[in-house]
């Protein structure tokens, strides 16, 4: 660069951004030249600093007088008119730069000036001028309009002031060792007294005091000068570097400035518009409480400000959160009644927060407050009982969930405090809580304790078998490491050996409790199975295997069922040694629900009149079947005929429940899903001929059951309907045109096309029940409403997943793209995916799509009689354009290479639609203005399309527009104007 | 005037705070008013059905799950292997 007379007055400066030459060696260079030339040695210093500003000016500094007068305020407005370099582009100053080796500079920069102070501090530092000059141009420089010197100026005096402090302290010790010396000598008897080092001690000690006194006045002139203004500086970051001091002065000489007249700057920064500053306080504040000896001198500035403190643990910034709750957890561990009980509530209630830091801080609040205090209390108590060190914290545990009321279930503060205590994986404690007979009656658990505790245990054992963190709290796409894939497998280890003995204890004991059933199986599937084998435990896997058989039979809630059934599955691993014998138990299991199945089909067909109790065993058959036909094979068994009788008897009988229809559509897909994976599997294996008269039967049964599926859509029970419009959806990608493209095209004949009346179907119910009034107004706030929108979101996907897997003509996305704009907040994220399918598929079909779409919303406004902007500009109107201009973007910036296609088609349906709308004789045609609707579009155009969609819109109207001058041609006018590049329309002008 | 203007051009390039400090009334206010710095309790899910909607609610797990819930990871990869797109040129071409 352009250094030639910069080269020599800027070299600290070089040294110190290179990081090629030490510190020491910078200051050990400045002193030396000090000593010899202390002017020079001022200036370069000066000129180290304007540099490090990013100005360029400092060659004007070369006025020795300057450093006589100490009149700063005159150069620096100079330097400020040659801030920059007439050729070089504005520049960010060095502090505010955000690349490595800038970063690298600030932690130079501020080392260098504090070693220099500190080798400076025995001599020169007291010679009335070294100091006194820097900290004057400092000052001026810190006071200027420029943001890039008072930044820089504050960070450097600031830091000057840091190392003052330090020399403070020095002095101090030397005091008190030469107080200690004077004192020693004056204790001798007289005879042996050195009067020599006495007068040399009283002069040394005369010499500490005016030093001190000198430190001291250029740390209060600085403050003063300095701090008072900067801390408030409207500036972000100054106020950042000065609080950030401030606290390392409270830190290193807390009997100074830990006193509330500096700590008043702190309690009024937590209030600051910025988070960075406001988290600067905590951060300042943290180490002071963390430090028995300061605590006491900080009560009174708690008391002020700890509602404000306990009010940041919900800042509108997560880390400040986190940072305030660390740092009320501190002020608790030091004064456990430091915060009122509201306030303790308030913080523990943050376990359930969805960020996962501001969770795990109030873990550890939580920890403090309720697992530490008890600590020592309890420690007399273990030694006399059994109990596990951990049994009364996981009573507390399971308390504080039952009495939390904002969640009702153990995921989330499972995963606040997993890190925390170590009680969440103490397998044996929780099994003994629940297993034991408590000596005395008052300690057993209640029901509710009981069924919590077990959720908390189910909960647990998901978390150190996966090492995955329940959903909302999880980062994207982070992949634990060696270290963390190491403890899961240990973890994995230890609670399978543990749960491998117990579990079928606390299954037998909960054995007619549901609820507690459901989390219990969950357990099972984290085992590690071959544990099994390598500690002998078969007979713990046949007692299991027999409990699993006695729930399937006893019970009839579907969730219990459901995990049995993937309880077995996992089980019924081919690849583990217990395979054998789980599968023996499976196929029992098997042939029983089979079998009673079939005989609750004959003996229901048999009743002459029918009412729900006759249904009954019926449905728990199929219930009990479905479950098991979803995880395991069926294909051996003969159960589509009577799933398919069922499910026709819901066709034309009303009143049959959603639950039972539904369990009807489960078997019979299961069912046939299973026919299709040995048909592929069998193809996969063989990798030749494919199994015909398989082939057919699926073919067969497929086809039934979409038809079925197709009579069920059109149900009075609005459950029904949408469970059938699902099933349709699924159906249709399950057996779409992708299937005829593997395997030669052998599965050519099991592809299920949609008919056109079958796709209107489906659009209409996805236009009734998704594009709803109830969707725009509904906030996302209860629980029901949550609901409500996921059905909506879903009936929407699964039709925009027809169109994106090629199962349905793009054009069918017309109806759904009308609402993009409108529907934004609901479904925005559905139908940009939707659109980005339809651009892979066909980019002059989307084009077309879109234009469609335009049009039809376009009729809509022409009906409720608002045509063009210039008639007032209705809402409806400013609607259109905003969906036009939203259409338009998200072709995506590079559309005009990309999806050209697509732009083209855009215009030419435009064209062809407002040329054959209707027109009277002299009047435009009355479907003109739409093409001021497009012109979003004719930017994106290429300039030789340009020219092509202009000769067509002139061939389509240029011999009408021209005769005639009329108002109403003017969309004509502006929408040909956007097709002109820059140059002609300019000429045009 | 040409002086002038040159010196405002290189002005331009560096921040200057004609007001360098917070006056009292602003700092006042923002003592006694802290709504634009607080946040609201963002609540994980508060029920296990909450939290399954969750996992399952998000556009991609839309576009690539059944509409019917189906449990089974061998049927979900039958169904997830159809779930392509294809452009309508290849599907054309391929039927050839």
């Amino acid at each position: 660069t352009t250094l030639d007379s910069d080269h020599s007055t800027n070299s600290i400066f070089d040294q110190v951004y290179s990081s090629q030459v030490s510190a020491q060696t910078i200051v050990d260079d400045w002193i030396e030249l000090y000593k010899k030339e202390r002017q020079t040695a001022m200036l370069d210093l000066i000129k180290f600093i304007v540099r490090s500003s990013g100005c360029k000016a400092g060659h004007l500094l070369t006025n020795k007088e300057i450093l006589k007068s100490k009149e700063f305020a005159e150069c620096i407005n100079e330097l400020i008119d040659h801030f920059a370099d007439d050729d070089e582009p504005a520049e960010l100053y060095p502090l505010v730069q955000t690349s490595v080796h800038a970063r690298r500079f600030k932690s130079n920069f501020t080392e260098f000036l504090q070693l220099l102070i500190n080798q400076c501090q025995y001599s020169i530092i007291y010679d009335q001028y070294m100091l006194d000059i820097l900290i004057t141009f400092l000052i001026a420089l810190a006071d200027s309009q420029v943001r890039a010197f008072r930044h820089t100026a504050t960070l450097a005096v600031l830091k000057i002031m840091t190392a003052l402090v330090d020399t403070l302290l020095a002095l101090s010790i030397a005091k008190d060792a030469n107080q200690r010396q004077y004192a020693n000598e004056k204790q001798k008897a007289q005879p042996k007294r050195a009067q020599d080092r006495i007068e040399l001690l009283v002069q040394k000690k005369n010499e500490l005091a005016e030093n001190e006194q000198e430190v001291e006045n250029f740390i209060n002139f600085i403050f003063k000068a300095v701090f008072i203004h900067r801390y408030r500086d409207v500036c972000a970051d100054i106020r950042a570097v000065c609080i950030n001091e401030i606290g390392e002065w409270m830190r290193k000489c807390a009997d100074k400035f830990l006193d509330d007249t500096f700590l008043k700057y702190i309690g009024w920064t937590l209030y600051d518009k910025t988070s960075e500053c406001r988290l600067k306080c905590l951060q300042a504040l943290h180490p002071l409480y963390q430090d028995k000896n300061l605590v006491g001198k900080l009560e009174l500035f708690t008391s002020r400000f700890k509602n404000r403190l306990v009010e940041m643990s919900l800042d509108r910034e997560h880390e400040v959160s986190v940072a305030a709750i660390h740092l009320l957890t501190e002020i608790t561990v030091q004064n456990d009644a430091a915060l009122e009980d509201r306030d303790c509530e308030n913080l523990y209630e943050l376990v359930y927060h969805s960020n996962r830091s501001v969770a795990q801080a109030a873990g550890q609040f939580l920890n403090q407050k309720l697992f530490v205090k008890m600590d020592s209390r309890l420690v007399e108590m273990r030694r006399t009982t059994k109990h596990s060190a951990n049994a009364d914290f996981i009573q507390l545990l399971v308390q504080f969930l039952i009495e939390s009321e904002i969640h009702d279930h153990a995921t989330y503060l499972v995963d606040a405090m997993w890190d925390t205590h170590d009680m969440l994986k103490d397998w044996q404690c929780m099994s003994s809580l629940l297993l034991d007979e408590p000596a005395e009656r008052q300690h057993a658990l209640s029901d509710l304790h009981e069924r919590y505790l077990v959720e908390i245990m189910s909960c647990c054992v998901r978390q150190a078998a996966t090492g995955e963190q329940p959903v909302a709290r999880r980062l994207p796409h982070k992949k634990p490491g060696a270290k963390e894939l190491k403890q899961i497998g240990d973890d994995r280890a230890a609670l399978t050996n543990h749960f491998i003995q117990h579990l079928p204890s606390l299954l037998d004991k909960f054995v007619a409790d549901a609820e507690k059933l459901v989390h219990l199986l969950q357990i099972v599937g984290h085992f590690d199975l071959n544990q099994y084998t390598l500690r002998r435990q078969e007979k713990s896997l046949d007692r299991l295997l027999g409990l699993v058989r006695d729930i399937v039979n006893k019970h009839n809630d579907a969730q219990v069922l459901a995990e049995c059934s993937l309880c077995l599955k996992y089980l019924c691993d081919e690849d583990q040694a217990v395979y054998s014998k789980c599968n023996v138990m499976r196929s029992a299991i098997m042939d029983d629900l089979v079998q009673k199945f079939s005989e609750s089909m004959r003996a229901f067909e048999q009743l002459a009149e029918v009412d729900e109790a006759e249904m009954y065993p019926l449905i728990l058959a199929l219930k009990r079947l479905a479950a098991f036909a979803e995880n395991h094979n069926i294909v051996h068994y003969d159960v589509i005929g009577d799933a398919f009788t069922i499910l026709k008897w819901a066709v034309f009988n009303d009143g049959f429940s959603l639950d039972f229809v539904n369990t009807a559509l489960n078997l019979a897909r299961s069912f046939i899903c299973w026919n299709l994976h040995k048909l592929q599997s069998d193809m996969d294996e063989e990798g030749a001929g494919c199994d015909q008269p398989l082939l057919d039967y699926v073919a067969k049964i497929s086809r039934k059951f979409y038809k079925i599926c197709n009579k069920l859509f059109v149900n009075d029970n609005a459950s029904i309907e949408q469970e059938a419009y699902y099933e349709m959806c699924d159906w249709l990608l399950l057996f779409n045109v992708h299937l005829a493209s593997r395997y030669n095209g052998a599965l050519s004949s099991l592809v299920i096309h949609c008919s056109l009346n079958e796709i209107n179907m489906l659009s209409v119910y996805v236009m009734n029940n998704v594009f709803t009034a109830e969707a725009l107004d509904e906030k996302a706030d209860t629980a029901q409403n949550i609901e409500r929108l996921h059905t909506r979101r879903s009936v929407l996907a699964a039709f925009c997943k027809l169109i994106a897997y090629n199962c349905v003509p793009i054009k069918y996305a017309a109806e759904i793209l009308r609402s993009y704009t409108k529907y934004s907040t609901v479904y925005g994220d559905i139908i940009k995916s939707l659109l980005a399918a339809c651009r892979d598929i066909s980019k002059v079909d989307t084009g077309r799509t879109i234009a469609l779409a335009l049009q039809r919303e376009h009729m809509d406004v022409v009906a409720s009689g608002q045509n063009s902007s210039g008639g007032g500009g209705g809402g409806e109107w400013a609607g259109l354009k905003e969906l036009a201009k939203k259409l338009c973007l998200s072709l995506g910036p590079e559309a005009g290479v990309r999806s050209r296609d697509a732009i083209v088609a855009v215009h030419t349906e435009a064209i062809g639609y407002a040329r054959e709308s209707a027109s009277s004789a002299n009047q435009a045609p009355a479907n003109l203005a739409f093409l001021e609707v497009i012109i979003d579009f004719s930017a994106r155009l290429t300039s030789q399309d340009k020219k092509m969609v202009l000769a067509e819109l002139d061939k389509a109207f240029a011999g009408r527009a021209n005769k005639i001058e009329h108002n109403n041609w003017q969309p004509y006018y502006t929408y040909r104007l956007s097709l002109m590049d820059e140059v002609t329309a300019a000429a045009l002008d | 005037v040409a002086e002038k203007q040159i010196k405002n051009r290189r002005r331009r390039k560096i921040v200057i705070d004609e007001v360098k400090e917070i006056d009292s009334a602003a700092m006042k206010q923002q003592l006694s008013d802290t709504s634009a710095i607080s946040g609201t309790l963002e609540l994980a899910p508060p029920t296990r059905k909450l939290m399954n909607l969750k996992e399952i609610g998000g556009v991609d797990k839309l576009y690539t799950m059944t509409s019917r819930p189906l449990n089974n990871k061998l049927f979900q990869r039958m169904y997830s292997r159809n779930m392509i797109t294809r452009s309508l040129a290849d599907i054309t071409n391929s039927n050839k």
